[in-house]
């Protein structure tokens, strides 16, 4: 389900703007997700090499939609959130069950559960300016039965 | 040097693990050391002798404010404490710190937070108090009015995280999260979000924080002599070694028996 609202972070705090982007995530809501980012604000999905390289609003979105059409029930849980100057870094676990083909893995069914790192760059508008994400990509392949 | 904890009344008991005073009258006659692991709970200090610096995984040394509040510490920390030594303190259940002044414990997590920064100006006065006050008993007594008044103003608050998350300390970390969630009707989505709020890590993240935390005390009663490693991983319900060695690792920093080495070290000086 999406909706076309995207929410305003300015009375948010950063912490609270990360966690309204693992809300939005697991509602399945892309917009309210990319919402929350500046319009140049870029992504980085570091397993994937230079592939994974984008912007937040376009490929990030695209990204995150497929993820969200292959593994409809996906899930996460904010297991902690660390601030440092304008990065805050949220290690999460995330849960969801293979529907489709992914990214060349075919659908087995199988469940994956893995633990990933968001590292959120803020820029001074409280805006995501970049965001980073790092999971153990051989062993979730491994859980999807490939 | 002393060291001693003091019970809450029963009213407080479910926000409330114990109080603490720590005084040492005499001047240490060299910086001291002290380390110590995640323990599972938060809690506020007020600093009556001299000041003291803390080192944790973000703040390499940090000096600890004169009155501050601290969330989940998810890595070990040090003290490095010199000159006399007087504090005295609230250690709060998982929940207790949210549940009476209503803060959002991630932001918390890993951080010495100013208390007037946390809670407002009208806690100088408090500080003051303690201050003033010349016995441990006094110092504690000012505590447990200040707790009692605002769990009046507060009103009943203990909830279902408050309740979930005592659970996780009474069983020691050794709980099934899922299974608790299905034993309490919950919405896997709200609990977790709400427990993130009142306790400031997931109830998974808190369950392992709160096992180590066990584990480092019963070390601890042992004097850091652990003659059975495998009972005691036994004990504290790790599937094997390698996991326990990983699970301790991740949040001390060290190998388990180079951490009880030091430890030891610690204890002979103490002892001394």
């Amino acid at each position: 389900m999406q909706t076309t609202q995207y929410q305003s972070v300015s009375e948010l705090s950063r912490q609270g703007a990360c966690l309204a982007f693992f809300t939005a995530y697991d509602d399945l809501d892309t917009a309210r997700m990319i919402g929350l980012a500046a319009p140049d604000a870029t992504v980085h999905f570091l397993p994937l090499g230079n592939d994974g390289k984008g912007t937040f609003w376009e490929f990030g979105k695209v990204v995150w939609d497929l993820l969200i059409d292959c593994f409809p029930d996906i899930s996460n849980t904010v297991d902690k959130l660390t601030t440092h100057d304008d990065t805050i870094t949220a290690n999460v676990t995330i849960g969801g069950t293979q529907a489709k083909d992914f990214m060349g893995i075919v659908s087995k069914g199988c469940r994956f559960n893995s633990d990933h790192i968001f590292v959120f760059q803020f820029n001074e508008a409280d805006q995501i300016q970049h965001l980073t994400i790092n999971w153990n990509h051989a062993g979730f392949v491994k859980q999807l039965g490939s | 040097m002393f060291y001693r904890k003091f019970p809450p009344s029963a009213h407080l008991t479910p926000f409330v693990e114990c109080y603490f005073v720590w005084e040492n009258q005499a001047v240490l006659a060299m910086p001291l050391r002290i380390e110590s692991p995640p323990s599972g709970f938060g809690s506020m200090v007020f600093n009556f002798g001299d000041a003291y610096w803390a080192s944790t995984a973000k703040h390499e040394s940090l000096l600890a404010p004169a009155a501050f509040v601290t969330g989940q510490t998810t890595q070990n920390y040090t003290l490095d404490l010199v000159g006399r030594i007087g504090m005295v303190g609230v250690v709060f259940k998982p929940a207790g710190l949210s549940s009476l002044f209503g803060l959002p414990m991630y932001e918390f997590t890993d951080e010495r937070v100013n208390l007037t920064d946390a809670l407002g100006q009208s806690v100088r006065y408090l500080h003051e108090q303690i201050l003033e006050a010349f016995t441990p008993n006094a110092r504690v007594q000012v505590l447990e009015q200040f707790l009692a008044r605002q769990l009046l103003k507060k009103g009943p608050v203990f909830d279902r995280t408050d309740y979930a998350a005592n659970l996780i300390v009474d069983r020691k970390g050794m709980v099934n999260v899922s299974e608790l969630m299905d034993d309490l009707y919950v919405c896997r989505r709200q609990f977790e979000r709400q427990f993130l709020q009142k306790v400031g890590v997931s109830p998974k993240y808190y369950a392992r924080i709160r096992r180590i935390g066990y584990l480092c005390a019963q070390m601890a009663a042992q004097r850091w002599q652990v003659a059975d490693w495998h009972e005691l991983i036994y004990q504290c319900g790790y599937y094997d070694q390698s996991h326990f060695i990983r699970e301790f690792t991740a949040f001390t920093g060290k190998r388990p028996t180079l951490y009880a080495k030091d430890n030891q070290e610690l204890t002979h000086f103490l002892d001394a």
